[in-house]
C-alpha cells in the first residue's frame, strides 16, 4: 500500500486535522506523540496514523488499523485490492456513480442527488459485480417509480478514472447492456438503456462540465444532432428522456457507437400483449472507431416496433419506437385494448416527429421483420465504411 | 491556465553558473525583500535599507549550504538563514525594538551556521507550525476554518485535480485574484468563463478553492502548506 506524506494542522484530543500530499484535508485518529506542524506517512486508503520519522512500530500501525475498521470509521478509501480503475454513471432522475476495481467489482457507490441517496440505502455492492448491482438498482428504480411509463431511459457512462489514460479493457459494456435488457423485460418492465463508453481526456471535459459521463455523451450527441443546448440542461432528466428519446439524436449516438436497447417488457402470461420480441441487440466485435471527438467501440443498435391500435407503421421507417406497455397488461382482449390505447396516447406524446398510429398487433411481424432487415443491411454497410 | 511563476531550476546550475546564480539572485528579491519586511516590521527598500543587503547575503549562503533532495524547500531554508542573519544584524546594531521578533528570540545568541540536516531536525517543524498557525489566522479572517475545508475538500480525485487547476487559475490571473482581495469573495462566474469548469462545481467547492488558492497565490508566506497543494514536479523545485 503507497504511502503519503501529510502534515498535522490541528490537534483536538485524539483526532487531528491533515493535508495529505494531493491536496486533500481530513481528519483522522492520531497518537499524542505528533505535533502540530510535524509531518507524517499515511497509507492512501488508510486510517492509521504512521510517524515517518520513526515514531510508530508496524504494530502500532496495524492495531490503529484495526481499531478503525472495528469502530466503522473506515472511509478513507481502497486497499490494494480496491483501488478503482473505471467509474460507471447511472442516470435515471437519481443519479450515482459506481467506482469499479479491474474486475468489474463494485468497490463504492457514490449518490450525486438526494434521490440517489434513497435509491443506495441499505444497498449491499462490496465485491459483487456491476451487472450485478446495477440490476438490483434499476430494479429499485423500477419499484420507487423512478422508472416508469413516463421516464423510461436509463443513461450509463462508463469511464476511467482520473490518471488512467488507456482505454478500459476488461469491461463489457455492451454485454453489460444486454443482460440489463433481458432481465427488466423479463420482469415485465419497460425499461430503455442508453451507454457510453468515454477515454480519459472525455471523461476529464464531462468533469470539467459538470457532467457526469453519460450525461456528457449525451449532451456531445445532441449537439451533433443539431440540438443546441447547455451542458447544464442535461442535470435535467425529463430533457435526457426527452433527448434520447429523439431520433436524430438515437441515429447519433448509434453513429459512432453508443449502445442503445429499446426495452419491450415481456408479461409473464397473456396472448396478444404486446409481443415477444425483446431488444434485437447486433453486436459486432469491438473497435476503436476514427476518433470524432468521441471514440468508442462499435456496437450494434436495438431496434424494436411494437402493436398498437391503429394504422400501420411505415416499414422504411427505422425509428425505433419506444413502446410501453404496461407491466400488469393481461387478460381479456377488451382490457388489454383499453390499455393499449391509453398507451398509445403517451407513446404519441414521447414520439416527437413520429406521425400517425403504430401498426396494430397483427401487422406487426411483417413490418418487423421487414425494419430488421433494414437495420442489418444498414449495419453492415457501416462497419463496412469503417473498416 | 496561467503558468506557475517560478520556472524550476536544476540545482546544479545554480551552484556551478554565475550568471544562473545572478540572474536567480535578481529573481529571488521579491522573496527575500517580502521575508526581510516581515521579519523587521517595516517598509524596506532596495539601495536605501541595509538589512535588504544582509538578507540578500544570507540568501546567498543559504544557495551556498543547502542541500537538494533532503525533504526540505529551498526557500524554507533560506528563510530562516535571512531571519538570523537580520537578528544577528540588529543585535550587532542594537535596533532591538525595530524587530517583529520576541526579545527572548532577539536576546538569545544566533548561530548563523545551520546545516539542511540541523535545519531539517531542529528548526523545520517549528516553522512549518509557525507556518500553520498563520494560515488559519489567515483563514479566519476570510470566515473560515479547517473544519470547513475539512467538510468540502473533494473526496472523489478527479473533482479535487479539477478544484486544484481551478485554484491556480484563480491565484494567478491577476484581474481575478485581485477581485477576490477586493471583495472578499471568488468571483465563481468569471473564474468559471476563464478555467472552463461548469459554475456548479466551483460553487460547490468554493471554500476549498479558496483556502488553496491563497496558498498557492501568498507563495512567499506558504513555502510549506503549498507544496501539498501543487503539482509534484513543482514540488521542492530546487
Amino acid at each position: 500500500m503507497k504511502a503519503q506524506k501529510a502534515v498535522i494542522l490541528e490537534k483536538s484530543g485524539t483526532l487531528c486535522t491533515i493535508l495529505t500530499a494531493d491536496g486533500s484535508f481530513r481528519t483522522m485518529r492520531s497518537s499524542s506523540a505528533a505535533e502540530v506542524g510535524e509531518e507524517i506517512e499515511i497509507k492512501n486508503g488508510g486510517g492509521g496514523l504512521r510517524d515517518g520519522w520513526g515514531g510508530f512500530s508496524v504494530w502500532a500501525s496495524a492495531a490503529v488499523l484495526l481499531f478503525l475498521i472495528l469502530t466503522g470509521i473506515w472511509h478513507f478509501g481502497f486497499s490494494r485490492t480496491e483501488v478503482p480503475v473505471a467509474l460507471l454513471s447511472v442516470d435515471i432522475n437519481p443519479s450515482l456513480e459506481l467506482k469499479l476495481n479491474a474486475g468489474d467489482r463494485v468497490i463504492q457507490a457514490i449518490a450525486l442527488n438526494q434521490d440517489a441517496e434513497s435509491l443506495l440505502k441499505n444497498l449491499s455492492y462490496k465485491g459483487r459485480s456491476s451487472q450485478e448491482v446495477l440490476g438490483e438498482i434499476v430494479g429499485r428504480a423500477v419499484k420507487l417509480h423512478f422508472l416508469n411509463k413516463e421516464h423510461p431511459w436509463v443513461l450509463l457512462g462508463l469511464a476511467p478514472v482520473a490518471g488512467r489514460t488507456q482505454s478500459l479493457t476488461g469491461f463489457d459494456l455492451s454485454g453489460l447492456v444486454d443482460q440489463l435488457s433481458v432481465q427488466t423485460d423479463g420482469q415485465g418492465t419497460t425499461v430503455h438503456l442508453a451507454a457510453f463508453q468515454l477515454t480519459g481526456d472525455q471523461q476529464q471535459k464531462a468533469q470539467a462540465q459538470g457532467l457526469t459521463p453519460g450525461q456528457y455523451a449525451l449532451w456531445v450527441s445532441a449537439e451533433k444532432a443539431g440540438f443546441s443546448l447547455s451542458a447544464h440542461a442535461l442535470s435535467d432528466p425529463a430533457e435526457r428522456d426527452r433527448l434520447l428519446s429523439e431520433p436524430k439524436v438515437q441515429a447519433e449516438t448509434g453513429s459512432w457507437g453508443g449502445i442503445l436497447k429499446m426495452g419491450e417488457a415481456v408479461p409473464a402470461q397473456g396472448k396478444g400483449q404486446g409481443t415477444s420480441n425483446q431488444g434485437q441487440g447486433r453486436s459486432t466485435p469491438s473497435r476503436s472507431m476514427p476518433d470524432r471527438g468521441l471514440s468508442m467501440s462499435t456496437q450494434g443498435r436495438s431496434r424494436s416496433t411494437q402493436g398498437r391500435s391503429g394504422s400501420s407503421q411505415e416499414p422504411s421507417e427505422k425509428r425505433p419506437a419506444g413502446r410501453s406497455v404496461p407491466a400488469a397488461e393481461k387478460g381479456t382482449g377488451a382490457k388489454g385494448s383499453a390499455e393499449r390505447e391509453k398507451g398509445s396516447e403517451k407513446h404519441k406524446k414521447q414520439e416527437d416527429g413520429q406521425s400517425g398510429m403504430a401498426p396494430s398487433q397483427t401487422e406487426i411481424a411483417p413490418a418487423l421483420q421487414s425494419f430488421l432487415s433494414e437495420s442489418e443491411a444498414g449495419l453492415r454497410t457501416e462497419n463496412h465504411e469503417h473498416e | 491556465m496561467p503558468e506557475w511563476p517560478e520556472p524550476v531550476k536544476r540545482w546544479d546550475d545554480l551552484s556551478e553558473d554565475r550568471q544562473t546564480r545572478e540572474d536567480f539572485l535578481a529573481e529571488s528579491q521579491p522573496f527575500v525583500r517580502h521575508v526581510a519586511v516581515q521579519t523587521c516590521g517595516r517598509f524596506l527598500e532596495w539601495g536605501r535599507d541595509e538589512e535588504l543587503s544582509e538578507a540578500l547575503i544570507a540568501f546567498n549562503e543559504a544557495i551556498n549550504h543547502f542541500e537538494p533532495g533532503k525533504g526540505v524547500p529551498f526557500l524554507a531554508y533560506a528563510r530562516l538563514l535571512i531571519k538570523r542573519r537580520l537578528i544577528d544584524y540588529f543585535r550587532r546594531q542594537k535596533h532591538n525594538d525595530t524587530l517583529s521578533l520576541d526579545l527572548a528570540e532577539v536576546n538569545q545568541a544566533v548561530d548563523l551556521r545551520l546545516s539542511v540536516a540541523e535545519f531539517r531536525e531542529r528548526e523545520q517543524n517549528r516553522e512549518r507550525a509557525q507556518e500553520i498557525q498563520e494560515f488559519a489566522s489567515e483563514l479566519s479572517k476570510w470566515g473560515l476554518q479547517f473544519q470547513d475545508l475539512v467538510e468540502t475538500s473533494p473526496k472523489h480525485r478527479d473533482t479535487r485535480a479539477s478544484l486544484l487547476r481551478a485554484a491556480q487559475t484563480l491565484a494567478f490571473t491577476p484581474t481575478l485574484w485581485h477581485q477576490v482581495e477586493e471583495k472578499g469573495k471568488v468571483p465563481i462566474q468569471a473564474l468559471a468563463a476563464e478555467a472552463g469548469f461548469h459554475p456548479k462545481v466551483l460553487e460547490r467547492g468554493r471554500k476549498y478553492l479558496l483556502a488553496v488558492a491563497l496558498l498557492m497565490a501568498r507563495r512567499h508566506d506558504y513555502i510549506y502548506l503549498r507544496e501539498y497543494v501543487i503539482p509534484p514536479e513543482r514540488r521542492t523545485a530546487l
